[in-house]
């Protein structure tokens, strides 16, 4: 419990009002919200100080009017998963990819299945959707529904 | 000779048909033998013959982009090639009917062919896969040729003789010429591997990189061409070597006072327990080895060798010049 | 030499799922290498949020029928952390075995693609034929031989009898045997080792900053195992050691896949000694009070992750799954880079794709089944879709 408590302490002493809600759920186990503008400051500092580098996966919720997205970073067993929220009809967020090469593909990921724009993107392309998939539905949101799809055509609401 | 007998001859026995069936057996040994050193069952004897017969039954396709022409032209150059090869290869005694001095040097020429035609196959499918797979072919030939041709040059600098019957007669008065050059037989064996194009030479058609590679586009009769063309340069490549290295149709019996038939039988038994054995070698070869990449096994030809082939001829000209034979 | 547009399927023989490497290459240089996933996509986050936990069990082993039990483990080990459920010992010993069983039979059949791949055949039969005494092994216990089941939130749903004990003990005393004498081929025979020594360097430092996971980082030295660094199941009570190797090539990934193979058979033979008695499992509540967590467990192929989001309904609100090839495929592009056409398919081989895995979602219309195309359109969208390309 010692690094996560560290490391709560310091990003509280560091980032003050822009970091909160920082929750240890249990031993190697930290969540942090972030505001959005301050992400990449986070992600820096924690790779500078504690070389974190290793990211395990972008999760996007879809929650009410907003999108959630957690970055969920790994360092020897322990999991720091930050916390961003971005508005639902205009979801963005700024690449990780120059801080976090390895988040490319998570990226990729996020943009097609939840529709959240990735601002400079070094290779912005379809990812798992196929090529022919319609611009503006995103499966994984909850207002989709399966029944969406009827005989190979996407029918439009 | 009579008409007849040649007609004979040609068609029956030794010929196309005693080949086409031979092949087709040997290629079952092959497989069979490959199966059960990797603890397979393997297939039934009639396998081979069955899989060509389905072939042949198959729908004929030509890619869009190919020469109608040259696909069906090249696999019948190929299948030419190697069955007129084993007319100069004796399987018994005396038999000579069609040899003349120089036969050996028809024999590596015509040897060559399945490989070149295969590379036209395979460049004129116009698929990218294939297309690869010829230019690895023809990178491949210029690798294993060398040492190849190098060291069957052994056996007829010794017996003075460019003809593969005075060969095998120098042999039977003397002694095999395994023994006066193993390293010569070893690397003959291999490159034989490598004109074969079989694991670990099987750059070619790597099936896991490039798909099958020079036959991907081929399918149906001129497949089945192909395969026979490869199963009979397999015999061929393997009298040959026996021919010239354990001394053909030589069987350590006097063969002086005894009929035709006898002689024949002798001389028959001989060869196929020679070119089996040979087979075996082959086989024993794919199974121990993995797939070289293409650099590689032209590093090892020319780094391996070619080497011991010039040291095997540089040895065998020294024995000759010091007039020991 | 001009350059040369090859593609590499989605139907491909050196792929055993479909997924397109398109690469442009300069004789037999690779010079780029283009990556399309998701022919597999199967929609299967999207399925979770519509059943309960217990009917997401049986999914989540569906999402990869040969790391199927570590992703059952991984979704029940979330479920009991947001119930907040002690687990009887027994039944984490279990599942630890099955998840070391799994990985053996994974790990052997990995040996046996990546020497297929380098034309290495028999070796491929002979590992494939051992792989059946575990694939036994598994059927004798369980009753499947790749969906096995055994999971459920609160412990699992067989016991291991001692006549199967001894059976287990014997197994695995024949693989540690022949195992040992795969790593004597493995590490002599000279054509195999000029196939996978040197090919498909993955440096430390690129493996660290591309996020590689599992056998292929610590092939590249990094010290990353998760049954080590976040114990879970039996992991923190079984003595045994995560294996690195500094080769950074295919020939490092072979031989800590293989070490790997030795220490589960030690796993499962302590594992087996030492089973506590007692139940197997304890009954578990069907809502789930709402709360978030991360499940990480170690799957054959490296870390896999489940991010489970509960809204006090037995029906999750999210399921998030990354798993280990997703995460290897930045690393496998830049081994690809400057290589030969030649070692794509073993190099490819050696991060153990999974892409079945790795896509998990295809759209099937539930009434008339009809996103799918004749032969002859599906011929004639290929042929147009590689002429855009090119």
């Amino acid at each position: 419990m010692e690094v996560e408590k560290e490391i709560k302490e310091d990003l509280l002493k560091t980032f003050k009002e822009y970091v909160s809600n920082i929750k240890i759920s249990r031993a190697r186990r930290v969540f942090i919200d972030v505001k959005k503008e301050k992400l990449k400051d986070v992600l820096l500092h924690l790779r500078d100080k504690y070389g974190i580098t290793h990211i395990s996966t972008i999760t996007a919720v879809d929650v009410n009017e907003n999108i959630e997205l957690l970055y969920h970073l790994l360092k020897d067993g322990v999991c720091i998963s930050l916390r961003i929220h971005t508005p639902k009809n205009a979801p963005d967020v700024d690449t990780v990819t120059d801080i976090l090469p390895g988040a490319v593909l998570y990226e990729l990921e996020i943009q097609d299945m939840m529709g959240v724009v990735v601002k400079d993107h070094p290779d912005p392309k379809r990812l798992i959707l196929p090529d022919d998939w319609p611009d503006g539905i995103y499966p994984l949101r909850k207002d989709w529904k399966v029944d969406w799809v009827e005989g190979g055509e996407i029918k439009e609401e | 000779m009579s008409i007849l007998l040649e007609v004979l001859y040609l068609l029956v026995f030794p010929g196309f048909l005693f080949l086409i069936a031979y092949a087709l057996f040997i290629e079952y040994v092959d497989r069979k033998l490959y199966a059960r050193f990797q603890h397979r069952v393997g297939p039934p004897i009639l396998q081979p013959f069955a899989d060509i017969i389905k072939l042949l039954s198959k729908e004929d396709l030509v890619p869009k982009k190919a020469d109608r022409k040259m696909v069906s032209a090249i696999p019948l150059f190929a299948f030419a090639a190697v069955i007129t090869a084993f007319l100069y290869i004796p399987i018994w005694f005396n038999q000579s009917f069609f040899s003349f001095q120089g036969d050996l040097i028809v024999v590596l020429y015509l040897l060559s062919i399945p490989t070149l035609a295969l590379f036209l196959a395979g460049w004129h499918s116009s698929n990218p896969f294939s297309q690869v797979g010829a230019m690895r072919a023809i990178t491949q030939l210029f690798a294993y040729e060398v040492p190849f041709f190098l060291v069957l040059l052994g056996p007829a600098i010794i017996a003075d003789s460019w003809s593969i019957i005075d060969i095998v007669n120098f042999q039977s008065s003397n002694f095999w010429l395994i023994l006066m050059m193993p390293l010569g037989f070893i690397v003959a064996v291999i490159a034989l591997q490598g004109k074969l194009e079989r694991i670990p030479f099987d750059i070619p058609d790597a099936e896991t990189e490039i798909v099958g590679g020079l036959l991907v586009e081929y399918v149906g009769r001129r497949l089945a061409l192909f395969r026979m063309a490869i199963d009979i340069e397999m015999v061929v490549g393997a009298a040959l070597i026996s021919a010239l290295f354990l001394g053909g149709f030589d069987a350590f019996i006097s063969v002086a006072g005894l009929s035709p038939l006898a002689q024949f039988g002798i001389g028959f038994a001989a060869f196929l327990v020679k070119t089996l054995f040979i087979v075996f070698l082959l086989a024993s070869i794919r199974a121990l080895f993995a797939r070289l990449r293409i650099d590689q096994m032209v590093t090892f030809c020319f780094k391996w060798l070619a080497p011991l082939s010039i040291i095997q001829l540089l040895l065998i000209t020294g024995v000759k010049y010091m007039g020991w034979f | 030499m001009a350059e040369i547009t090859i593609p590499i399927g989605p139907q491909h023989p050196a792929l055993k799922e479909p997924i397109n490497i398109t690469l442009k290459v300069e004789g037999e240089v690779i010079v780029e290498p283009i990556l399309r996933i998701g022919y597999n996509h199967r929609g299967i986050e999207k399925a979770m949020e519509a059943r309960s936990y217990i009917q997401n069990i049986y999914l989540a082993e569906r999402v990869c029928g040969i790391c199927s039990h570590v992703h059952s483990s991984t979704l029940v080990q979330g479920a009991e952390e947001l119930l907040e459920l002690e687990i009887p010992r027994r039944g984490l010993y279990i599942r630890t075995i099955f998840l070391e069983l799994e990985r053996i039979h994974s790990h052997l059949l990995w040996l046996g693609v990546a020497a297929h791949e380098v034309g290495f055949d028999t070796l491929f039969m002979y590992t494939w034929r051992d792989r059946e005494i575990v694939m036994d092994l598994l059927e004798l216990i369980s009753g499947n031989r790749v969906n096995y089941a055994m999971n459920t939130v609160g412990g699992t749903r067989r016991d291991i009898n001692d006549e199967q004990k001894k059976k287990l003990l014997k197994g695995m005393d024949a693989l540690e045997e022949r195992t040992k004498y795969y790593v004597k081929i493995a590490t002599t025979e000279p054509t195999f080792l000029k196939r996978v020594e040197g090919v498909g360097i993955l440096k430390k430092e690129v493996a660290k900053k591309l996020c590689a996971v599992g056998p292929t980082a610590r092939g590249s030295g990094l010290r990353m195992d998760i049954r080590k660094d976040d114990p879970y199941a039996a992991y923190d009570e079984i003595p045994f050691e995560a294996i690195t190797s500094d080769l950074c090539d295919v020939m490092g990934r072979t031989v800590v896949r293989v070490k790997e193979l030795l220490e589960a058979y030690k796993i499962i033979k302590y594992a087996v000694n030492n089973l506590p008695a007692g139940e197997i499992r304890k009954k578990a509540r069907r809502k789930i009070p709402e709360n978030e967590i991360l499940s990480y467990t170690e799957a054959p192929r490296g870390e896999l992750l489940y991010y489970i989001k509960s809204n006090g309904t037995e029906k999750p609100e999210r399921v998030k799954i990354r798993t280990p090839t997703l995460a290897n495929i930045p690393s496998t592009i830049e081994m690809l880079k400057g290589g030969y056409i030649a070692d794509i398919p073993i190099v490819f081989a050696a991060m153990d794709p999974c892409i079945a895995c790795m896509d998990r979602v295809i759209l099937v219309d539930k009434k008339n089944n009809e996103r799918s195309m004749n032969w002859e359109a599906l011929r004639r969208y290929g042929i147009k879709w590689y002429e855009v390309k090119r």
